[in-house]
């Protein structure tokens, strides 16, 4: 095997190394499927290492492609036009897309595609009851109250963000749903 | 409805995955996954810490706000994010992953009034409150009310004992807002478990933690659960 074949192949292993290590977490926890003990416990260890896997994965294929793309086809055959020094188109198409899947995936880990969809909230914001708008007086809220202070959080609001971080007095709390 | 703190430390929790259709959240402070429904970590350097439970209602705002008028309230973000009224029954609709049995008591998505004390499980079917505001029952050999408020909606459980003595609440019908009378002393509650008028007045219940869950998630998560069944099994005679 040539160097320029073993440079592609180990190309396109980091590559489906580094897009298989962020896909497979997305793909376990489906929010439509069922989930074992065992697909949590490996979607948890592969998130935790994925933004250092995916980081070197990215560096690794940058450098390959930038190797590959000074390599011609068939160096020192002498069948291409004299003097070009450079990869042909397909394979430089096939570099920009290995690349752009590493770093994708590098840019992937470091997002929590779960907040996408259900933004979060960091700084919840309170109002007293008679400035809670259209609230109707039917509308199901969770309340918690101890020491004289009450927070309700309408299901309506809560429900898309599902977690509010918050204090009741000076504890600190979760409100969940 | 949790606490953050856990050995001295506060957490901070952000939205982190899905298991079996209940969320898991994520503290930032140690990359730890927890169940939302359980406050159990079930992955990473806290997995077995458990949160502690933060007694909550889940009731309508206007019972809420006439308990506690100086109640403030969640606002609406800049995104002015929020579900539909009716997300609720579109989620009824949506299909449960667990497995269903052949044996189960209840559909997957049937709301339940779930109830743990002493490590006894027991689920109460709302619609169990359909045609009553009162449920009178016995767990781990604490004497139970579960009680609906007037508006239909709003559900708290309480151990019904005030002074060794056994409590017998029955509703008083078409009372708004709820009352229920002790059938023993003729003492009358409200939906807080305050004794109002009659002898016991002035004294309370305690309330008793419970979640409002589909019986698919609670039985997941109480695997040995009952349920209760205000009415005999049909068919099931000798």
């Amino acid at each position: 095997m040539t160097a320029r074949a073993r440079s592609w192949l180990l190309l396109g292993l980091v590559v489906t190394v580094a897009v298989a290590w962020v896909a497979v977490p997305v793909w376990l926890l489906q929010p439509f499927a069922p989930q074992t003990p065992q697909a949590v416990e490996w979607s948890w260890q592969l998130r935790r290492a994925a933004p250092l896997v995916t980081a070197v994965v990215a560096l690794v294929s940058l450098a390959l492609a930038a190797l590959l793309w000074r390599m011609p086809a068939n160096a020192g055959a002498g069948t291409g036009r004299a003097g070009r020094r450079r990869a042909p188109p397909l394979a430089r198409t096939a570099l920009v897309l290995l690349v752009g899947a590493s770093t994708g995936s590098a840019w992937f880990s470091r997002q929590n595609h779960f907040e996408w969809m259900f933004r979060p909230v960091p700084d919840a914001r309170f109002v007293a009851a008679a400035d809670a708008g259209d609230l109707p007086a039917d509308a199901p809220v969770i309340g918690v109250a101890a020491d004289g202070q009450a927070l309700a959080f309408p299901i309506t609001r809560i429900g898309y963000h599902h977690l509010v971080n918050t204090t009741l007095g000076d504890v600190p709390i979760v409100a969940t749903y | 409805m949790w606490g953050r703190g856990i050995d001295g430390q506060t957490l901070q929790f952000r939205l982190i995955g899905i298991n079996n259709q209940n969320f898991l959240m994520e503290d930032l402070e140690t990359g730890s996954w927890w169940q939302q429904i359980s406050g159990e970590a079930i992955s990473g350097p806290l997995k077995g810490r458990r949160l502690t439970p933060v007694l909550h209602d889940e009731v309508t705002f206007g019972l809420w706000r006439g308990e506690h008028p100086a109640t403030r309230v969640l606002g609406l973000d800049a995104q002015q994010s929020q579900i539909e009224t009716d997300w609720e029954v579109d989620t009824a609709k949506a299909r449960v992953v667990t497995p269903v049995r052949a044996d189960d008591p209840l559909t997957p998505r049937t709301l339940v009034v779930g109830v743990t004390i002493g490590g006894e499980a027991r689920a109460y079917p709302h619609d169990a409150l359909d045609d009553t505001r009162v449920i009178l029952d016995e767990l781990h050999g604490v004497p139970l009310a579960v009680l609906k408020a007037d508006d239909g909606h709003s559900v708290r459980v309480f151990a019904r004992t005030l002074n060794g003595q056994t409590v017998d609440l029955l509703d008083r019908v078409g009372a708004a807002p709820a009352r229920y009378i002790d059938g023993v002393t003729g003492s009358e509650f409200d939906f807080a478990g305050q004794a109002l008028t009659g002898p016991l007045a002035g004294q309370r219940l305690s309330r008793v933690p419970h979640v409002s869950d589909y019986w698919f998630d609670w039985r997941k998560y109480h695997e040995t659960t009952s349920v209760y069944r205000p009415w005999q099994p049909r068919g099931t005679a000798p």
